[in-house]
């Protein structure tokens, strides 16, 4: 069929689907030296004519693609960040000319199962957001036009079912596929007839698949077989006929530009990464705007950052703002944004060392209860296990993300309490332990000259391992029996001496680890409690100008101890407390010491029936924090409202502490001393759901 | 005794095309068809021989064959096409189409769609107008050609379209073709005498060998003043048919 004949068949016909295979990727080999490893070698060797890209695989995955014979086989085995360390492609017209198709409405839908992100990238660099399928793929007929099925992950049944069900949607063009893979070829033989035509475009002079010879080129079925052009130069062809070539978007109005030019400058005009710098002014501003104004830069920003993540960057940008803007903002206002962001960051969160995707997950953990807030967590996990930060990563130093692993995991074990919990702690707590003895071990190991001799990287890394891991030995200790809490605390006690030679990090962790001790173990509490307040006094002498610090950190473990006891006991520790935030108080106001103040008060109204007050005392300190930070007594002022029985007063409380980003986790809430009676109650429900837009009234249900 | 591709190789050229040609359409018998082909494709290789040597001999005297003109700006989707399909040969044609990549089936299109060849890749070489190689499309001319006479063309005849192709000097020189009114060489499917009948062709191969005795120019066998010292060099360059 001769090219003007097949253009003038498609201008009469409604927009095109084409099924888009690698051969319009513009894959090229970015490496060529050839690996060390004798097996490595001869496996790159191998493929290294006849598939280039499975060559590129096995040269970088050789033992996670071991036994696999075909490069599709080989990157599904792959995971999405590891896939783009083997698909190098250059800009070519190909994609930049379906892009453009798509954008004027020329071409409808898009089936690729390629993985390179190269046609999306095209779109991104011209502004564009076609629907991605990439999970669930509605029927053609039903799909947004245009859009693009990403089906590299999809078994081959889909693609089938979709070309099967769909064959009359449209025109169809196949290129730069080979008919070997996916079942192509007999995905195209089980429709008995295109109605509006399939045109298939070789490679040059190449001939179709054997097996579709004379099955598919048929007359009756209405499919062509197109030679005497590679993908590039069809594409550009087919866009010269029935668009503008070169894109219009390409040349600056007014001004007559030379195709070629036109394809150096396309990669000038991708999105950009993320950079913060621009806009962190605006975001700092933002944390005292009003919602409609955070709302509307959000989405801005997050179209921006969906164009950088399509663009091929890892856009961590939405994630990290939306992170900083729901300190100060509402579960209900952020929720949106943190969810869009782990999903632009999930792909290539497993190369951030610093665990940002983890971060994410555990903000939406507290804003999520029970299944939700677990599958959350699992996504943080399954992440960091995709992660391979070991001694090759490039990083000063290695396995640094098991800090943040750990982290997780324990926050995970101590706020989504479930039978799994002591499980998950052990992993927490091994995690840790096997980033201690390999940064020992690589500590012990001859450094390079070049890195010098003052600083150990691995010993500062180890000491700040530990030291964030004690306060989850702690959180995970009040949540066991006192037994199992011991062992804990003993195990914590252990880890804390390697912190000894840094006295003011060891006194401060040293006191709160005693009183936290003294908890479980009434029959030393005595001793144990002279032994921390002797740490405290540490602190007091060598750290003056952080006195209030002190006192109050001094006074919050007193408080820990109050709420363990009962009666007396407790009422002597509570008032002890009170002192000691007296004296914080005469040094330094703030809202934190007036938050915790009015938590204390409030447990100790609790414990004494509450006389009036007392309570009057916890609503003053609460609303003395509200006035110097907003929203943050609020969420205290809720609570009085609910143990004084005011239902009314629980709402707004509760509201305003949300609207500044000050209300605490939803599982806190929901087992919360003051709150917890009204957890099953509807209104109550409706109330966390306005605030969180957790599905409890649903769930409920 | 000698057969007639040996005597026409020790030098009797014009009188084995003249015993052909006496044969009439008798020369089509299994009988004389084998070593007629034997001669047809000496004189045919030849005559290839000749043309690729005129257009290489013509461009170094700076002959300007005629052919459409050069758009004024370059088809930019047709240049990527080509250059493409010239990287694919390249790649994977192997030794046989280094020398010429445009007969790789890669590059059948071009003949197919009769595609002017920007001047960029010809490397200097006559475009379309001036030189069109064999090809299915040319065999499909003459076929139909055949069909309407109904009778076959001369042995010569699709010879030389099977292996030289269509040739057309037409062009100017300041001393060779001064206002290209002189004429030169043609042979096209279009020109082909169609009452030539079916032996052997030896009148094609005789005004053939006129025109290379004339260097490719047989206008100036009839005219005063021809440039006789270009007209000798290209002589020297040609193989007797």
């Amino acid at each position: 069929m001769k090219t003007n004949q097949l253009i003038g068949a498609l201008r009469e016909r409604s927009s095109i689907n084409f099924i888009w295979g690698s051969g319009c990727s513009g894959l090229y080999r970015s490496s060529i030296t050839m690996p060390g490893d004798p097996a490595i070698r001869e496996a790159v060797k191998k493929y290294d004519d006849k598939d280039p890209l499975l060559s590129q695989i096995k040269r970088n995955f050789f033992n996670r693609t071991a036994g696999l014979e075909d490069a599709h086989s080989c990157l599904l085995a792959l995971h999405p960040h590891e896939r783009k360390r083997v698909l190098d492609c250059q800009t070519n017209w190909s994609n930049i000319c379906m892009a453009e198709l798509l954008r004027i409405g020329r071409a409808a839908r898009v089936l690729t199962t390629n993985f390179d992100g190269s046609l999306v990238r095209a779109t991104a660099t011209f502004r564009m957001t076609p629907p991605l399928y990439q999970r669930d793929f509605p029927e053609l007929r039903d799909a947004a036009t245009p859009c693009i099925y990403l089906l590299g992950d999809a078994p081959p049944e889909i693609l089938a079912g979709l070309l099967g069900r769909g064959a009359a949607t449209g025109p169809w063009i196949v290129i730069g596929c080979s008919g070997k893979h996916f079942g192509l070829s007999r995905t195209l033989l089980s429709v008995d007839r295109y109605e509006q035509g399939l045109y298939w475009v070789g490679h040059f002079q190449e001939e179709p698949p054997a097996e579709l010879r004379d099955g598919l080129f048929t007359s009756q079925r209405n499919a062509q077989w197109i030679t005497g052009f590679d993908a590039d130069s069809f594409m550009t062809s087919l866009l010269r006929e029935l668009g503008e070539f070169p894109p219009p978007q390409l040349v600056p109005e007014g001004k007559k530009v030379k195709p070629a030019a036109c394809l150096a400058a396309f990669e000038s005009r991708r999105p950009e990464g993320t950079d913060l710098r621009p806009i962190m002014p605006e975001v700092q501003r933002l944390e005292t705007a009003g919602s409609e104004e955070v709302q509307a830069f959000m989405e801005k920003y997050a179209r921006e950052q969906d164009l950088s993540f399509r663009a091929g960057h890892f856009a961590l940008g939405l994630g990290l703002v939306a992170g900083l803007l729901a300190a100060h903002h509402s579960p209900r206002l952020m929720k949106p944004f943190l969810i869009r962001a782990a999903e632009l960051m999930e792909p290539d969160a497993p190369t951030d060392v610093n665990g940002s995707f983890s971060q994410l997950c555990c903000k939406l953990a507290e804003y999520s209860y029970g299944e939700r807030a677990r599958q959350w967590y699992a996504r943080a996990d399954a992440c960091f296990a995709k992660m391979d930060f070991g001694p090759s990563c490039g990083a000063p130093v290695p396995y640094g993300h098991l800090r943040g692993w750990a982290k997780m995991l324990a926050e995970w074990a101590c706020f989504e309490p479930s039978e799994q919990s002591e499980a998950i702690f052990d992993r927490a707590r091994a995690t840790i332990l096997d980033g201690l003895a390999k940064w020992k071990e690589r500590a012990a190991a001859p450094r390079p000259s070049f890195l010098g001799t003052r600083t150990d990287p691995f010993d500062r890394h180890r000491k700040l391992a530990i030291q964030g891991f004690i306060p989850e030995f702690h959180r995970r200790a009040r949540m066991v029996p006192p037994a199992r809490a011991l062992e804990l605390l003993a195990e914590a006690r252990h880890w804390l001496e390697e912190l000894r030679s840094d006295q003011g990090v060891y006194a401060n962790s040293l006191a709160k680890h005693l009183f936290r001790e003294a908890e479980v173990a009434p029959d030393r509490q005595a001793a144990l409690i002279g032994e921390a307040e002797d740490q405290f006094r540490t602190l007091l002498r060598l750290f003056p100008d952080k006195t209030a610090a002190t006192l109050r950190d001094w006074a919050g473990a007193l408080g820990g101890l109050a709420k363990a006891r009962s009666g007396e006991a407790a009422l002597a520790r509570y008032a002890e407390a009170d002192r000691k935030f007296g004296e914080a108080e005469q040094i330094e106001a703030c809202a934190v010491l007036y938050s915790n103040w009015s938590s204390l008060l409030i447990d100790e109204a609790r414990e004494r029936g509450g006389p009036a007050e007392l309570w009057e005392r916890a609503r003053g300190f609460a609303e003395r924090a509200d006035a110097l930070e907003a929203g943050k007594g609020s969420y205290n002022l809720a609570c009085i409202a609910a143990e004084t029985g005011d239902r009314e007063g629980i709402a707004p409380c509760l509201e305003r502490s949300a609207q500044y980003g000050k209300i605490t986790r939803l599982s806190h809430i929901l087992n919360d001393a003051s709150l917890k009676q009204f957890r099953h109650d509807p209104w109550f429900r409706e109330l966390l759901d306005g605030i969180f837009d957790a599905g409890l009234v649903a769930q409920a249900q | 005794m000698a057969t007639w591709i040996e005597r026409y190789q020790a030098g009797e050229c014009a009188g084995i095309w003249a015993e052909m040609q006496a044969l009439g359409g008798d020369i089509r018998t299994p009988a004389h068809r084998q070593a007629a082909d034997a001669v047809v494709r000496e004189t045919m290789d030849r005559a290839r021989g000749n043309v690729e040597r005129l257009f290489e001999e013509l461009l170094g005297l700076g002959y300007r064959f005629q052919g459409a003109p050069e758009p004024a700006e370059p088809d930019y989707v047709l240049e990527l096409r080509i250059q493409h399909a010239l990287d694919y040969v390249a790649r994977h044609g192997g030794r046989r189409y280094k020398a010429n990549p445009w007969s790789h089936p890669a590059l059948a299109w071009v003949e197919d769609e009769e595609i002017e060849v920007p001047a960029r890749f010809r490397g200097g070489k006559p475009g379309r107008s001036s030189y069109r190689p064999p090809g299915a499309r040319l065999n499909g001319a003459l076929d139909e050609i055949e069909r309407q006479t109904g009778s076959p063309l001369p042995l010569a005849v699709r010879g030389w379209f099977g292996t030289v192709g269509t040739v057309s000097l037409a062009g100017t020189h300041p001393r060779l073709n001064p206002d290209g009114s002189i004429p030169a060489l043609r042979v096209t499917p279009e020109e082909i005498d169609r009452a030539a009948g079916d032996a052997a062709g030896a009148e094609f191969v005789a005004a053939i060998r006129h025109a290379f005795a004339w260097g490719g120019f047989p206008g100036w066998a009839d005219r005063a003043g021809a440039p006789e010292r270009e007209l000798d060099w290209l002589r020297s360059k040609l193989l007797p048919l």
